[in-house]
């Protein structure tokens, strides 16, 4: 296959993120010296802004769904678990036991960490909780019974072991699913919402650890190969990075170097930030969702970027939830010693400007990010948002 | 016709779950977009408000049954992907015709005057998309459908029931199917690569 061909065809995956790191660095080899292939991802850019329509439904169709459910309402089957899409998606917690599997009557517990139901026995027989990614220790019951809150012992041992006695097991769960079924109605009508239950009898806890470093979500994009890296790991282990060099653009030359954001991993867009020819940081985006960015001003001491608090980070929260922010939306003046919060969908970043020279920036970051405390429209009440692209500055810095 | 600003706006996961005891919001707030979606989807008005009012008609059973979503967004296209499909699928199985041909004419793409991407005005350019997206089985695309409504892979595998990097592969296929297309109808300039 020609290999303009097979650029082309990945175009679209490649703008939204979806490719390999390998076929990605492939494709972006390829744009760089093939302007045809350049044209042509212009073009595919544009398609999900296309394909992206709202259309007002007929005024009526709510009207007629209400009278459809009003008819069908007797001879419809209440909608089960099963019956939506997804259980990870849409149902906060599973109807059955996570650990035997078998419905759940009067012996329900939540896993205090993750809300997921088993029976009392079972969270005890599994020693915890064994929904993947959830190390919870401790379950809770619900308000009324009378214990709230239990945690579990190192060797506590489940009295019919982890189905080494399946017979017996098969006994046990009879006697109490007979014994409870009378109650289970009533019982399943007092339970609080899980919400609910967090909020009563949850104990204090300690705040999580910080997130582990991701190296590899952002990285510092070299414009040339041979650029020495320059970034390093923090040595206290907080899981920032310092010292990160993002040179100057320069020329009309469409290279440069810059600093990419690809957290969350799963998220289409990879913004990056680039220290444009023009002085001030740009920020491409790989597609129409707005990114913003905003000057939180310089913090009155010496903060380290993450780790313990209080820290850029934590301070940036303050500030971001103290005062309305001026918000940018494709460029900002970066100002040595000043702290930059980065906002995309549900994540906020913090960056850190350590130096500004002539020709270059002197970076720090934490990965990671942290939600915002609100949701963000488009600016100045666009209804529609194009990146900017790989264009270059044009010197103006309109916002629209 | 009404474009909302609602796009892009994932909740975290993390955020409290909405309380489904009000469709109707649900309704105001998603229904335009989710048209948009069903009628890119099933290139038929007629189908696609069919499809609207059986996907609400599932979220108020949900709503009897008491769940609640963490995210109401996705978890609507979810439901009306599955929706639209089903009916998609129940009507080529009760006409007998192949899938396509339920569609408006996929054929159309061939009839249009090629012409450069630059010289077309947005209606037109979203008519010869959506014309070229036609060409695709339904699946690929309602997977490209969602990814321009602005779900992340993550909630596109959720919808489509598989992990994200499958999710990402299966649009990787889908995107390169429409590209193919576009260039076969020298839309896209790279139609003489």
């Amino acid at each position: 296959m020609n290999p303009c061909q097979s650029v082309a065809e990945s175009l679209l995956a490649y703008r939204a993120g979806a490719l390999e790191e390998e076929a990605h660095e492939h494709i972006r080899g390829h744009l760089a010296s093939c302007p045809r292939c350049r044209e042509l991802e212009a073009q595919v850019a544009e398609l999900p802004a296309v394909l992206n329509e709202s259309i007002d439904p007929p005024p009526e169709l709510w009207s007629q769904i209400m009278k459809s459910q009003a008819a069908n309402k007797d001879n419809a089957k209440p909608m089960t678990p099963a019956l939506i899409p997804n259980p990870n998606l849409a149902v906060r917690v599973r109807q059955d036991c996570v650990y035997c599997r078998g419905s759940l009557f009067a012996a329900r517990v939540h896993c205090a960490d993750c809300l997921a139901r088993y029976h009392e026995s079972c969270f005890i027989a599994n020693k915890g909780c064994g929904v993947l990614g959830c190390a919870g220790r401790e379950f809770l019951k619900p308000q009324g019974l009378e214990e709230t809150s239990r945690r579990m012992s190192p060797g506590h041992h489940h009295p019919l072991g982890r189905a080494r006695k399946p017979l017996l097991a098969l006994a046990a769960l009879t006697t109490v699913v007979g014994a409870s079924f009378l109650a289970a109605n009533k019982y399943v009508d007092s339970l609080p919402k899980p919400e609910e239950a967090i909020g009563e009898v949850l104990e204090p806890k300690a705040p999580p650890p910080p997130p582990p470093p991701l190296p590899a979500q952002a990285e510092s994009r070299p414009a040339r190969p041979e650029e020495p890296e320059k970034t390093e790991r923090s040595s206290a282990g907080a899981g920032f990075y310092r010292g990160v060099t993002l040179e100057r653009r320069s020329g009309e030359a469409l290279a440069a170097s810059s600093l990419r954001f690809a957290f969350p991993k799963s998220e289409p867009a990879r913004p990056d930030l680039i220290f444009e020819s023009c002085g001030q940081l740009h920020l491409n985006v790989d597609d129409t969702f707005p990114w913003r960015v905003a000057d939180l001003g310089a913090p009155d001491q010496d903060l380290p970027m993450g780790g313990a608090e209080p820290s850029i980070e934590s301070w940036a929260r303050e500030r971001l939830a103290g005062e309305a922010r001026a918000w940018r939306y494709r460029s900002i003046e970066p100002r040595a010693g000043h702290a930059y919060a980065l906002q995309y969908r549900g994540s906020t970043q913090v960056f850190y400007v350590i130096e500004k020279e002539e020709r270059a920036l002197t970076l720090s970051w934490r990965p990671g990010g942290f939600s915002p405390a609100e949701d963000f429209e488009f600016p100045n009440g666009e209804e529609e948002w194009r990146s900017p692209g790989l264009e270059l500055c044009d010197g103006l810095h309109s916002e629209k | 016709m009404m474009k909302t600003r609602e796009r892009g706006r994932e909740k975290s996961s993390a955020g409290a779950a909405l309380d489904l005891a009000d469709a109707a919001a649900l309704y105001r707030r998603y229904a335009s977009e989710l048209f948009g979606f069903l009628i890119g989807l099933t290139r038929d008005r007629s189908r696609a408000e069919d499809a609207l009012q059986e996907t609400f008609i599932k979220v108020l059973r949900a709503e009897e049954s008491g769940a609640a979503v963490d995210e109401p967004r996705a978890w609507l296209y979810a439901i009306a992907r599955r929706v639209a499909i089903d009916l998609y699928r129940r009507e080529a199985r009760h006409v007998g015709e192949p899938l396509d041909e339920l569609l408006d004419s996929s054929a159309a793409l061939a009839a249009i005057v090629p012409q450069s991407w630059q010289g077309l005005e947005t209606a037109e350019r979203r008519r010869v998309v959506q014309d070229a997206l036609a060409e695709l089985d339904v699946e690929p695309r309602a997977l490209l459908l969602l990814y321009a409504h602005g779900l992340s892979f993550r909630r596109i595998g959720e919808a489509i029931g598989c992990s994200h990097p499958t999710a990402k592969k299966r649009f990787t296929e889908a995107a390169a199917a429409l590209t193919r297309v576009l260039m076969r109808g020298r839309i896209f300039s790279g139609g003489e690569l």
